[in-house]
């Protein structure tokens, strides 16, 4: 393949020759209709399903302004959704480019946006079955996130132990967005079960229906405005994250945070270390600087990637946050803002290049 | 202290001038230095702070603020911290060092154990009842 990644490199030894050289951390699969998981409900709620006319997962309030939001060459035939045909996919995203690995991250983290939590569980139960029966079982470059009900952390995390041990699940995936900052302990049993699994914590861009907007202004009126803000509710949640604690209780634990950008994070960075040296006393638990913190927990993937005018303005942003340690790769495929490894970048250092496509990845997945 | 320190040796006050949980800001030598008494321990800082030289010494004395886990904190040594009065960075009056990076970011001292300290530091003695700042 062509694929930037698999560009010469000099002096491949043993070890070498086994490095993954692609792995795509955020690839959306798709349902072809909340008919597939209906095997895999409980009986009750597929008569729930069927009784209430449940279509679809809460929907985000913005049309999306370009191919539906889709690739529109990814839609199979035409018909179905973009993500909702393996072959296809597997031939565009996998065989095209030449991933290695593909983080299967669905649509589904829209369950948590359901009121009702009940529900929420049964359906992400059900997708997580269909996942692993109809994707993760069809290609060995597959790996997976599991859907959670984030309105109830005890059922959430009832079902990482269900599944969490299976070495084809990688992550569980959830939105930005969120009923009240990640940080407090409301959501502790989750990130214990993720800690206790193995498993990262896999955040991404949304946050609709029961869940705050991405602006503490409020909703704005356009996908465009949505889309650009989403990046608020991340920087939210990392400050959250570390100053309440949590990798205190869970050191084994880590972020992942996908379509959310990154040239934020030096700024948080800075200023939560700034405002940390002065306010400590409030947080005593951060004995050490947050930005460490955010550096050694939090990893971003790269799309949709900051397009500056001047290429050397992003690679000074890698160098700003680390990115040879905390940035991967993503294509978003088959989404309308879907990055190509070989376009999306400018021309980068081998070493970093191999830590963003392939290693950061590798070593936060164990893959 | 060694004799061919004596011209180092500033008198600053009475031992009675400056009773515990109060200090003296003064100058000494060009500089302007915080004589504090923490329980008739007596410690003696610059008056500027490292972060942007803001007079240290006039900020509030409270404790050590720490926590073995999240929520679960501990006020200890009362007294014995000052606050930066501008952006409140802490420093442990016996030391110098900040609280929250206690190798890298410190102010001017004077330890107690006199015989402990390097260069670059300030002492402070009690002398025939008086409080001596020694410029080291």
């Amino acid at each position: 393949m062509s694929a930037v990644a698999h560009e010469p490199r000099p002096a491949l030894d043993g070890e070498s020759l086994r490095e993954l050289s692609l792995i795509d951390c955020d690839a959306h699969h798709n349902w072809r209709g909340v008919k597939d998981v209906l095997p895999y409900l409980p009986r009750y709620w597929a008569d729930y399903v069927v009784e209430s006319q449940f279509k679809s997962l809460p929907n985000s309030p913005y049309p999306k302004g370009v191919g539906g939001g889709e690739r529109v060459d990814a839609r199979p035939g035409d018909v179905g959704s973009a993500g909702s045909d393996v072959d296809l996919f597997r031939r565009q995203l996998l065989d095209e480019w030449g991933v290695d690995i593909a983080i299967l991250t669905g649509q589904f983290y829209n369950v948590a946006f359901l009121a009702n939590a009940g529900f929420a569980a049964a359906l992400s139960s059900a997708l997580n079955d269909w996942m692993i029966d109809a994707w993760l079982s069809q290609d060995p470059r597959f790996r997976g996130s599991l859907t959670v009900p984030m309105q109830d952390p005890q059922a959430a995390a009832k079902e990482i132990d269900r599944l969490g041990s299976r070495p084809d699940i990688v992550q569980i995936l959830f939105s930005a967005g969120s009923r009240m900052p990640y940080g407090q302990q409301f959501y502790d049993p989750i990130w214990e079960a993720c800690e206790r699994n193995g498993l990262v914590a896999g955040m991404h861009f949304g946050g609709i229906g029961i869940m705050n907007p991405p602006t503490s202004a409020g909703w704005p009126s356009y996908y465009l405005e949505w889309h650009t803000s989403m990046s608020q509710a991340f920087q939210a949640q990392v400050i959250s994250l570390v100053c309440e604690g949590t990798f205190q209780k869970f050191p084994g634990l880590h972020f992942a945070l996908s379509e959310g950008g990154f040239a934020w994070m030096p700024h948080v960075m800075w200023r939560l270390d700034k405002n940390w040296k002065a306010l400590r006393s409030e947080c005593p638990w951060l004995t050490q600087k947050p930005s460490e913190i955010i550096v050694e927990h939090f990893r971003l993937t790269t799309q949709p990637i900051e397009e500056p005018d001047d290429d050397k303005h992003l690679l000074q942003i890698f160098e700003m946050m680390d990115a040879a340690h905390t940035l991967m790769f993503s294509s978003d495929y088959p989404h309308w803002d879907f990055d190509s490894p070989q376009q999306a970048f400018p021309r980068l250092p081998a070493d970093l290049k191999r830590r963003i496509f392939a290693e950061n990845a590798r070593e936060l997945y164990g893959l | 202290m060694a004799s061919n320190a004596a011209t180092k040796r500033h008198v600053v006050a009475r031992v009675g001038d400056i009773p515990p949980g109060e200090r003296l800001i003064t100058d000494v030598a060009g500089r302007s230095i915080g004589v504090f008494n923490v329980d008739g321990r007596f410690y003696a800082l610059r008056n500027s702070c490292p972060h942007q030289g803001g007079p240290l010494c006039l900020g509030r004395t409270v404790g050590l603020v720490l926590a073995t886990r999240p929520g679960e904190i501990s006020y200890t040594r009362e007294g014995e911290i000052l606050r930066c009065p501008w952006h409140g960075w802490e420093f442990d009056l016996a030391t110098g060092r900040s609280v929250f990076d206690p190798n890298r970011t410190r102010v001017k001292s004077y330890p107690v154990e006199v015989e402990e300290l390097q260069a670059e530091t300030y002492t402070v003695e009690i002398e025939r009842d008086r409080v001596v700042v020694i410029l080291t």
